[in-house]
């Protein structure tokens, strides 16, 4: 935030980059199946992914392998991964260009001279010309909500947890901008909550003892627990749950509002650990509490709302000594 | 997992584990300030070992990574968390600031031991605070996790792997 930018709006990234350069050749062979494993590890901006005259088969999204599905174009929020298969051509006397392009919907004020997009290209010829992408009226990307986990994990009926979270964007007195879960916004405590857990004895299950403004939430042993995720804020928003991956149970289009209970849940839902809901929409997601731990649910970009997620194992967690070092070590019962 | 079945246009090679048991991948990692042209600008960025793009971790599924981390930025805390990697049995190395660790800070080191249980790419995100500020400055790079011994039976070639997505913030 600074004079220059009042409300403390996210920087607008300069360029976009495609495995840490601009203007990348992957050579390819003809007819033959690729695997690329895909990651958008920008800290703020999506991204839209093609590659011209080929289409992607998804096969795994965020470590899932998935049902293989076809699409033209994939879209990443910050953090996620998706792999796909691409058949390349015959015909090896062309080469393709491969598109990265910025979304730009949370771009606060975008320079004029912003180039949004990285291109490279599928080489089948090293001495054939590497086309200029061409240009694309509209971005229509697959909707990862569709895809069928390979494993078939059903749905996880009944949550034994069920627990709604209002997200929201405001200013606080001192004219910064902050993310807000619930009206709670995140701020550290001076002791992690690991550590508050493993030395509280009885009261770790207490809520209370990690502060307020950690939005902690105390999770039992393979309790089945579901997030309610209403967007108040009109900016699409993409969040990440730490440890563990999560059931995508409902997603509404825009505008939807808060979720009402009113939805058709899918048999087989797709399963991630980042996904992203839309502006002043909603989300509902599913998960089995069954790694111990303290975990961020957050926001894999800047700035975004915390909450932090206590999961118990068998009881406590406990500690030893460890010989080497005499210190305690803890130990995290994992089923 | 288990693989798909392949289609007719798949080759059905399957890339063979050379060893049954799991190894100890150990890496040194000092983190400090680097400067980097990614898109033709210089500026200055976070990287390791005195190198941005930051070195390759690699890995197989069932390996234990052990990376002893220094923080050489001088005028930052830092902690590294691996964006993707459940951390089942050690919650305590998944890296954020705050809620399983303190912050490494400037001069001082932190070991980060863990199983990789996952297939990768597997991001490595900095939590970096400047110091005396209440504000977190997270700055994503990105480290593969590979070769990955299980693959699919109807995997091929590993061409292609980690076609990652970045953009640079100046």
């Amino acid at each position: 935030m600074s004079y220059a930018n009042p409300t403390g709006a996210e920087p607008v990234p300069k360029s976009a980059l495609m495995n840490d350069t601009q203007n990348l050749d992957i050579k390819v062979e003809p007819s033959k199946t690729y695997m690329f494993r895909i990651i958008n590890m920008g800290a703020f901006a999506g991204q839209y992914l093609w590659f011209e005259g080929h289409t992607m088969k998804i096969v795994e999204v965020d470590g899932i392998y998935t049902e293989a599905v076809e699409a033209d174009m994939i879209y990443l929020t910050a953090a996620q991964r998706y792999s796909v298969l691409i058949t390349t051509k015959a015909d090896a006397s062309s080469n393709f260009a491969i598109v990265g392009s910025m979304d730009q919907d949370l771009f606060d004020v975008v320079p004029a001279d912003l180039n949004p997009n990285v291109t490279g290209w599928l080489v089948y010829s090293g001495s054939a010309p590497r086309p200029a992408p061409a240009l694309v009226d509209e971005f229509e990307p697959f909707d990862d909500f569709t895809l069928v986990p390979y494993d078939k994990l059903p749905l996880y009926t009944d949550p034994d947890y069920s627990f709604e979270l209002r997200v929201e964007m405001n200013n606080l007195g001192d004219g910064a901008n902050y993310a807000w879960f619930n009206n709670i916004t995140y701020v550290r405590p001076k002791v992690n909550t690991l550590y508050t857990a493993l030395t509280s004895g009885n009261l770790a299950t207490n809520p209370a003892i990690y502060g307020d403004h950690t939005n902690s939430f105390v999770l039992e042993k393979d309790q089945v627990v579901e997030i309610v995720l209403d967007n108040m804020d009109p900016g699409k928003h993409p969040f990440h749950l730490h440890g563990h991956a999560f059931q995508t149970v409902v997603r509404s289009e825009e505008e939807a509002g808060d979720y009402m209970y009113n939805e058709t849940l899918p048999a087989y839902p797709m399963r991630r650990d980042t996904v992203m809901v839309r502006p002043n929409g909603n989300l509902v997601l599913r998960f089995k509490a069954d790694n111990p731990g303290t975990f961020l649910y957050r926001c894999p970009s800047l700035s975004l709302p915390l909450l932090v997620l206590v999961s118990f194992g068998c009881g406590m967690f406990r500690t030893k000594p460890t010989s080497s070092s005499g210190r305690d070590t803890p130990i995290f019962d994992v089923p | 997992m288990a693989p798909p079945s392949a289609g007719s246009t798949l080759v059905t090679l399957c890339l063979l584990s050379s060893s049954a048991l799991a190894a100890i991948v150990n890496y040194d990692f000092n983190i400090s300030w680097v400067t980097a042209q990614p898109d033709g600008f210089s500026r200055p960025t976070i990287g390791i070992n005195g190198e941005w793009p930051i070195p390759q971790i690699t890995a197989n599924v069932g390996d234990r990574v052990i990376i002893n981390v220094v923080n050489g930025l001088g005028n930052q805390t830092t902690s590294l968390h691996f964006h993707g990697l459940y951390m089942n049995g050690t919650p305590h190395m998944d890296g954020p600031v705050s809620v399983t660790q303190c912050a490494i800070p400037p001069g001082g080191s932190f070991v980060y031991d863990f199983h990789v249980s996952w297939i990768g790419p597997i991001a490595v995100a900095y939590y970096s605070m400047p110091l005396d500020q209440p504000t977190g400055n997270l700055l994503v790079s990105f480290a593969r996790l590979g070769p990955i011994s299980r693959w699919p039976s109807w995997c091929t070639h590993r061409q292609g792997s980690g076609l990652a997505i970045q953009r640079s913030v100046r």
